[in-house]
């Protein structure tokens, strides 16, 4: 069978040559993934310290620990993809500002991070750490006040969310304008900082207006209609008998429990952490013919400050359009085609990757939760003490032999493409010929 | 036209074996289970508990007052729990398990100081299905908390013992008793 | 020396270090959030409670195989004592209430039993409630059950709140003698 052999091929490939990468680039990753968990760490226990202080200021410690996360993944995947040799295999020009600034990458990669980690709950689950670790650093008293800042309930909170949402992002646009008028450094980093802060809040309060909406439509009248199809397939489905209502309960908690939540952790998040790594590699795609044509990648969108044009209006209104629709091209769009990318290579390079994220995040999980199990059951100061230890050893395991995988795996599709695009370079040559 | 059938059809048997996996993985256990024989002592930190016995009926009597009757029945199990560590500890939430079904005891359970023992029932009000199997289940649990350490004790019913017990018991009267502190030798 | 021994090294190195402010982050946790005792001397009056309470001394501690009340003597347990102690305290104008440990040298502790627990009354009101005398002080009793093998090794009273984070230690109210 064909497609057995070649998943085979693919699972060697991939398997093998993540292990060679992650053995020759080990000891560098290990440094990087040490100081990127205690840089994480150290602001994540900021963020639980001051909330006395201020919830906004947590909000902005927590955001600036998921940047130094982000920066850990940024430069273990450039590591792993030096040493394969990626960059020399992409044909975008020499000079990529991908290449040299960090700044400029997390930018670009800033808003697909977090809103994986929005998908899968992390943002949640960090700031729900927030409120443990506050907890367990002052104790737990009737006194001391709950994390209900971060929610704002009522009109006054909502607007004051609003407030700071448009303002971080009037900021952000005004220090990107600075940016490019002086190249100074540090400030796409400070850009990069408030653009992350900017994208927790988003996030967090979105979950939060999507809830309210909920409960508000359920207040409405109009939401009786809604179930109106239920009764009638009930009624429809009563005649034969059947308890319809039961059985698609039953449906929806097969699907819900464990279909979705299998397909989101198994399925689409490796897809999406191969998409990432893409845009850290560097593969600002309209299509994928379009990689190969010319060695010259397709660039998408306008470069920011250089509309000319004649009349002074319609460059006001195209500088107003790119002031806003700036990020359309510089984020969504790169996501999507990264996406369009790794989705495009294959099935058994698919099923192959898919395997070994799985197995990799498997055995990462079992081995915390073995050692877990032989530490055996403690209150939670004890946790509090030895949890951050083990979360070390594991990370410092897990870590860097994902990054290894996700630069093979774009290598391969790197190599996948190459191969086609060589078979279709070809064709239309012989084509040519031929009508000739 | 067959290759990318086939292709396809193992993107979805490897998506489906991963999806499978991370099923059976399931979800991140807070309690670390621990199995005790009855009779045995099982510890948690700094006290132990022993199952002695249990008995069902449908007149429950606590301390020879009448507490009420059941529609169903009421199992008691008498345990005993001894404190030869330093500290009690107050955390304690004694459960049931049976059937896939898990139930709370009627009252909160008595953890004895440091150096004394107390012998107790803890009562809890079943359907006659879930006599069979039924497990004890404690667990030391505080307000925060991460990972628990749990005893689980099986009581040891079969279905045949439970048949012949709800054959003879089903409408007796179930004394208990919420036990008296003495010292632990 | 070549490069890749190098690169291990400086991980080897980044590994320690990190691994030091780990442990001495988590360390500093341990200790703030675990109480350590030190003793007053006898019968000298301290505040048990780390972040505030009263000036309390513990004026006596004995322990009596019989409990005296009003309605009659309550023998212990077999093997068991109760042990009594009298607490000297200057309560605040809004009033006060104390909940103390009975803490012996092995670490065991013990929470004082509650007035409900034994029928009739006692001369000297349980717990901390009594409003200030002429001199400013109250006295109350606290009691304690404790087993036999305790009443040797019996150090005082504490107060324990287990909300408290701090690495100051705890005093223990060591009775007058």
């Amino acid at each position: 069978m064909e497609a057995v052999r070649s998943l085979a091929g693919s699972l060697n490939h991939l398997v093998t040559t993540t292990a060679v990468v992650w053995w020759r680039t080990l000891p560098r990753l290990l440094v990087v993934v040490l100081l990127g968990w205690l840089g994480y760490r150290v602001f994540a226990q900021l963020a639980a310290l001051v909330v006395d202080v201020s919830a906004w200021l947590s909000l902005l410690m927590l955001s600036l620990g998921f940047v130094v996360r982000l920066s850990t993944i940024i430069v273990g995947l450039r590591i792993t993809g030096q040493e394969l040799q990626i960059r020399q295999a992409l044909p975008l020009p020499e000079e990529d500002p991908r290449d040299t600034s960090i700044s400029h990458l997390l930018s670009l990669t800033l808003l697909p991070f977090l809103g994986i980690y929005a998908v899968f709950d992390v943002v949640t689950d960090a700031a729900n750490d927030i409120q443990i670790n506050y907890y367990v650093f002052g104790g737990l008293t009737f006194e001391r006040p709950v994390l209900a800042q971060l929610n704002p309930q009522g009109t006054v909170g909502a607007w004051v969310l609003v407030g700071v949402i448009v303002g971080l992002y009037v900021v952000r646009r005004l220090i990107d304008r600075w940016f490019e008028r002086t190249g100074f450094r540090p400030l796409g980093l400070l850009a990069a900082l408030v653009e992350g802060f900017f994208m927790l809040i988003v996030l967090m309060s979105g979950r939060q207006l999507l809830v309210r909406l909920g409960n508000w439509v359920d207040e409405r009248a109009f939401r009786v209609w809604l179930d109106y199809p239920s009764w009638g397939l009930q009624q429809l489905f009563a005649g034969l008998g059947i308890d319809i209502s039961d059985v698609l309960a039953q449906l929806g908690a097969l699907w819900w429990d464990v279909i979705w939540p299998g397909v989101t952790a198994m399925v689409v998040e490796p897809m999406l952490w191969l998409a990432l790594a893409a845009l850290v590699f560097g593969s600002q795609v309209v299509s994928i013919a379009d990689l190969w044509r010319q060695g010259e990648p397709v660039g998408v969108g306008v470069r920011r400050g250089r509309v000319e044009v004649g009349d002074r209006e319609r460059g006001l209104a195209l500088g107003v359009q790119e002031a806003f629709f700036g990020d359309l091209n510089d984020k969504y769009l790169p996501t999507w085609q990264s996406l369009r990318l790794v989705l495009g290579v294959g099935p058994a390079f698919f099923a192959a990757f898919i395997v070994c994220y799985g197995v990799l995040s498997t055995g990462e999980e079992l081995l915390r939760r073995g050692l877990d199990s032989l530490l055996g059951g403690h209150p939670a100061p004890f946790w509090a003490v030895a949890g951050p230890p083990i979360d070390l050893v594991v990370t410092a395991l897990a870590e860097p032999l994902r990054w290894a995988l996700l630069a093979t795996a774009f290598h391969a599709c790197l190599g996948h493409f190459a191969a086609h695009a060589g078979a279709e370079a070809e064709a239309p040559t012989t084509l040519a010929e031929e009508a000739r | 036209m067959n290759r990318r059938w086939a292709g396809g059809l193992i993107a979805v048997l490897a998506c489906l074996a991963m999806i499978g996996l991370h099923t059976w993985l399931g979800e991140t256990p807070r309690e670390h289970t621990t199995r005790v024989a009855l009779g045995k002592p099982g510890r948690l930190y700094d006290s132990t508990i022993t199952v002695n016995s249990s008995t069902i009926g449908q007149a429950l009597y606590s301390d020879n007052l009448f507490v009420g009757r059941s529609g169903v029945i009421f199992l008691a199990v008498n345990v005993t729990i001894a404190t030869d560590g330093t500290r009690r500890s107050l955390d304690w939430t004694v459960g049931g398990e049976s059937n896939g079904r898990s139930f709370a005891a009627r009252d909160p359970i008595t953890v004895p100081e440091p150096g004394f023992r107390i012998t107790q029932d803890v009562v809890f009000e079943i359907s006659p299905d879930d006599l069979a199997g039924f497990t004890l289940t404690v667990l030391d649990r505080a307000p925060i908390y991460a990972y628990d350490p749990q005893l689980e004790i099986d009581l040891g019913v079969t279905p045949d013992a439970a048949a012949q017990s709800l054959e003879k018991d089903r409408y007796a009267v179930v004394r208990t008793t919420r036990g008296r502190v003495e010292v632990d030798r | 020396m070549n490069a890749r021994t190098r690169q291990w090294m400086v991980a080897g190195a980044v590994f320690l270090a990190v691994l030091a402010v780990t442990v001495g982050w988590v360390g500093y946790l341990h200790a703030r959030s675990t109480p350590h005792w030190q003793q007053t001397a006898p019968g000298a009056w301290a505040d048990p409670l780390p972040e505030g309470g009263m000036p309390m001394r513990v004026a006596s501690l004995t322990t009596t195989p019989m409990l005296i009340t009003d309605r009659g003597d309550q023998p212990a347990p077999a093997g068991a004592l109760w042990a009594i102690a009298v607490i000297d305290y200057r309560p605040p104008a809004e009033g006060s209430y104390c909940a103390l440990i009975l803490l012996a040298a092995d670490g065991r502790r013990w929470s004082g039993v509650s007035p409900l627990d034994y029928s009739g009354k006692r001369a000297l009101d349980s717990g901390c409630g009594s409003p200030a005398g002429a001199d400013g002080t109250a006295r109350g009793e606290l009691i304690y059950l404790i087993p036999e093998d305790g009443a040797g090794s019996l150090a005082g009273l504490a107060g324990v709140v287990s909300a408290y984070r701090g690495t100051a230690p705890h005093p223990v109210l060591t009775p007058a003698r």
